[in-house]
């Protein structure tokens, strides 16, 4: 599982099959106190989060080819939530 | 799936029989400072993965790709493979600004 921030999109013409559709946000990792980290990766977004907002990824190929009906898919980052906020003990 | 631009190929003149035929592409992982540098000819500080590719991107390109377990989820028998291209992306958009590719 991974904090991160939505920071833009990546567009793609020419993409694995069992990507056809899927909307590729441009997430940054957050370190422990929220700050961007610098590591940018892409996740599959069927939940239509905007830039800016922070969301909680998984990096689990099992759940994302779930996610994707097909099990050739090597898509592993999906957003399974947008984070409203956070409490720190 | 992480972001890389792609900066060289790698031709094999042997290999073992499990590999699967498709380019080789030497891919410099592309992150926060290398996306708003804006410059195409800087190759990242970090280790640049060898990517299989099927995909047909080509030197200067912008790919998403995979590494780890998932890279060998598009073959139906086992192979010895650590990253595979899943997009060639043709744009990417940080914040309000549009980097062209």
């Amino acid at each position: 599982m991974l904090d991160a921030r939505v920071i833009g999109f990546g567009h793609s013409t020419v993409r694995h099959a069992s990507l056809k559709g899927v909307r590729l946000a441009l997430c940054e990792n957050l370190s422990s106190t929220g700050e961007g980290t610098g590591s940018l990766f892409l996740a599959a977004d069927w939940l239509g989060a905007g830039v800016g907002q922070r969301v909680f990824v998984t990096t689990d190929g099992e759940a994302a080819s779930r996610q994707v009906g097909r099990s050739d898919t090597p898509l592993r980052n999906v957003i399974l939530g947008i984070t409203d906020g956070e409490e720190q003990e | 799936m992480k972001v890389g631009r792609v900066v060289g190929r790698v031709v094999l003149s042997q290999k073992i029989p499990e590999l699967p035929v498709g380019r080789w592409l030497l891919v410099s992982p592309w992150g926060r400072s290398e996306a708003l540098l804006g410059d195409r000819s800087v190759i990242s500080a970090d280790a640049s993965p060898i990517v299989f590719d099927d995909l047909g991107a080509s030197e200067g390109d912008l790919i998403g790709y995979t590494e780890g377990g998932e890279a060998t989820r598009p073959f139906d028998h086992p192979v010895p493979i650590d990253a595979y291209n899943c997009c060639i992306l043709d744009s990417v958009e940080i914040l309000e600004k549009e980097s062209d590719v």
